[in-house]
């Protein structure tokens, strides 16, 4: 039996429709499919970064967090996408490869033998920061500070162009 | 390509979009109230280096700092100092070693600071002061 990948019909409902390998196009399921001209892809509306409030050591808690700010203004339909954690050099030189821009909010340090993160959740219209810093080092500072003002998220927002 | 850059009344910059396809995104903000400036780049503004001039109503550059150290190392533990000069009135300073907080003078009222360390480390220093840029700097004791 031949299997059609990409159908062109112009009289059907779907006028392009391309399939994964071994799937007939005519009759493939949504996940079956690589391109269905009646599905248009997502493009980016907007991209850009806000910042997160403070949120300290955990105190001897698992974790701590800040509600705040509001999610950024979307058009009707949409949502932001938040894609990963930012971070500004920290003033200790001595932890600056952890907090460089663009990785992800994890760290070690191996002088208090521990681990060190952050992250955030999404909800009732607010970004909220969550610290994984599970006890203060030394009771005159926070050195890890996993939410600072100098924190920042960066964002995308897609939307189904029809 | 239209930016939006979302500032507080001092003019930090809390949220910068690039909108790709801006009509109406102008309004979406002023229902929401938020403090804007539309501007016409391909890149987005960082809040380290630029603020909102709230009167002129436009993208400035945060100021760097006139600040100079007399020397980056000293000997711990002895009659011997770093002075830091020009620090802004006012200014916001917090002193960092072994990823603890030692010290923060908020604000320190001199335009001074002399720096002795009593046994070896690195002290690491900033100046903080809105609008300007952060001033971070090192002393090592050894």
């Amino acid at each position: 039996m031949t299997t059609r990948r990409v159908l062109i019909s112009p009289g059907s409902s779907s006028p392009l429709r391309v399939s994964a390998g071994g799937v007939d196009a005519s009759g493939a399921q949504f996940d079956d499919l690589i391109f269905d001209a009646n599905q248009p892809p997502l493009r980016v509306a907007i991209n850009g970064w806000m910042r997160v409030p403070y949120v300290g050591a955990g105190d001897g808690n698992i974790l701590r967090w800040a509600t705040g700010p509001a999610l950024p203004a979307t058009p009707a339909g949409t949502y932001p996408l938040f894609l990963l954690m930012w971070y500004a050099p920290t003033s200790d030189p001595a932890f600056e490869g952890s907090y460089a821009p663009g990785r992800s909010p994890y760290g070690t340090c191996t002088c208090y033998s521990q681990n060190f993160g952050a992250g955030g959740a999404v909800g009732d219209g607010y970004f909220t920061g969550i610290s994984f810093n599970k006890q203060v080092i030394l009771s005159s500072g926070d050195p890890f500070p996993n939410f600072t003002d100098q924190t920042r998220i960066a964002y995308c927002i897609f939307r189904n162009y029809q | 390509m239209t930016v939006f850059a979302i500032y507080e009344p001092t003019g930090q910059i809390t949220q910068a979009n690039k909108v790709y396809d801006p009509k109406g995104y102008d309004k979406l903000l002023d229902e929401q109230g938020h403090a804007f400036l539309a501007l016409q780049s391909n890149t987005l503004p960082s809040f380290e280096q630029w603020y909102v001039d709230v009167g002129a109503r436009e993208l400035a550059a945060r100021p760097s700092m006139s600040v100079e150290i007399s020397k980056s190392a000293v000997k711990a533990g002895a009659d011997d100092t770093a002075v830091i000069s020009g620090i802004p009135k006012q200014a916001k300073v917090t002193i960092v070693a072994a990823g603890a907080v030692l010290h923060t003078l908020d604000p320190i009222d001199a335009s001074e600071l002399e720096i002795a360390i009593p046994v070896p480390c690195v002290y690491s220093i900033t100046i903080s002061l809105w609008p300007y840029r952060d001033c971070q700097l090192t002393v090592e004791a050894f």
